[in-house]
């Protein structure tokens, strides 16, 4: 591996019973390289990457990643419950330990960490590698039809912290960052005593949480600037109960789902912006539309 | 149903679908106004645009608050104002002939651009 590169993009990716991550992650590195022009490494492990080499098209895997980085983890239970439309869900495992390993792994100096379900369909990020940022990732974040996300997810409980997601990080390789993910770390190995601490729902190991609480001691434990937000007011989402029903090009048409009532939805065209689709079963429907553009 | 309701329902589905596609261009627009010169974050915005016109009549360089209030030296005035201009012209182009696209649609298919799609 080469380790002169001075920026990139690294995504995580390890598959799981019910969802196909590495396809997934072949779409969402193709609308990376596309749209913000750097070379794509993913994160992932054996029995990953050679599901990847058996179903996905060989031209794909190289317009889509330039390294591949195989890390066989054993990941600590960590079952979710998933929706695939407000009508159907499903309980898979997340794996998610090893993502704060992240700083070591990176081949690159400049690194933009993404989940392999966020899809980029605009140049914005390229903005964040003309700062000088340490660090930076989504204070903030809004569904595609304009709502705000739920309480918990702003806050990590009700007289809390606030939350920042961890979908999109982007970071420079320096001592501070070292320490952040170090920290992280530490806040996952004692994941019990910091809900205590910080009183956020009990359960699934949320990486959204763990970095919240690591921002938070490492700016002296109040409101401070040592993480920036990146370079959109928001981050976009489209939640586990909308679902997609085309892709054309770059542009995905969903059904967004009032959460009050869920027998209605509104289409939405969305294109020209990046978005963090959490329904992956709706990405994988659409698999061949997305690869289409590319053929 | 009456139909006068079935219509106004109808109406008022298309015009949900409508504000949330305005809204959703808005917040494209707002965020490709973001600018970074000189390790500060500003906005190509009016008030930033006439700030730094005004500024660089009369220097070269000067040190100016950036949207995150923090005071950033501008080296170059000149460069700078071309850039904001640069991209507040094309995000509001953009932001233009998209709202133009959605106040000419008169059916969800045309406002979503889904004419071909059965």
């Amino acid at each position: 591996m080469n380790n002169d590169n001075d920026k990139g993009i690294c995504l995580f990716a390890y598959n799981n019973e019910k969802i196909d991550y590495c396809k997934i992650a072949t779409i969402c590195g193709m609308l990376a390289k596309t749209n913000l022009n750097l070379p794509v490494a993913l994160v992932s492990d054996e029995g990953t990457v050679s599901w990847l080499q058996e179903t996905v098209d060989k031209k794909y895997i190289e317009r889509a990643f330039d390294y591949f980085i195989v890390e066989n983890v054993v990941h600590e239970s960590n079952k979710r419950i998933h929706h695939d439309s407000p009508w159907f869900e499903f309980v898979a495992e997340f794996k998610n330990s090893n993502k704060h390993d992240i700083y070591n792994l990176s081949p690159f100096k400049k690194t933009l960490l993404i989940d392999s379900d966020y899809f980029i369909l605009s140049n914005n990020l390229e903005k964040i590698f003309d700062t000088d940022f340490n660090l930076a990732m989504f204070e903030q974040a809004k569904t595609v039809r304009n709502d705000y996300p739920g309480l918990r997810e702003i806050w990590l409980s009700d007289n809390g912290i606030k939350m920042w997601w961890s979908t999109v990080i982007y970071f420079t390789k320096n001592p501070l960052t070292k320490m952040f993910f170090e920290l992280w770390n530490h806040v996952k190995d004692n994941y019990d005593y910091y809900q205590f601490l910080y009183k956020f729902p009990k359960g699934l190991y949320r990486t959204d949480f763990a970095v919240s609480i690591a921002t938070h001691i490492l700016n002296g434990r109040v409101t401070g600037d040592i993480v920036n937000n990146l370079p959109q007011n928001f981050m976009y989402f489209s939640k586990q109960e909308d679902d997609i029903f085309n892709v054309n090009d770059q542009t995905i048409f969903f059904l967004a789902n009032d959460v009050r009532e869920n027998w209605k939805d509104i289409p939405v065209n969305w294109h020209d912006q990046d978005v963090h689709i959490m329904n992956k079963q709706a990405i994988l429907r659409h698999y061949n539309n997305f690869l289409e553009f590319y053929d | 149903m009456d139909e006068r309701l079935q219509r106004s329902l109808e109406f008022s589905n298309y015009r949900l679908t409508i504000a949330n596609q305005k809204n959703n261009i808005k917040n494209q627009v707002l965020d490709k106004l973001i600018v970074y010169f000189n390790s500060g974050q500003f906005i190509a915005d009016p008030i930033t645009l006439a700030y730094i016109k005004t500024l660089s009549e009369f220097n070269k360089e000067a040190i100016v608050l950036d949207s995150l209030r923090n005071p950033i030296k501008i080296t170059n005035l000149k460069e700078f104002l071309e850039k904001l201009l640069t991209v507040h012209n094309e995000s509001l182009n953009n932001y233009y002939s998209e709202f133009q696209k959605i106040n000419r649609a008169r059916n969800v298919k045309k406002l979503l651009n889904l004419e071909d799609y059965e």
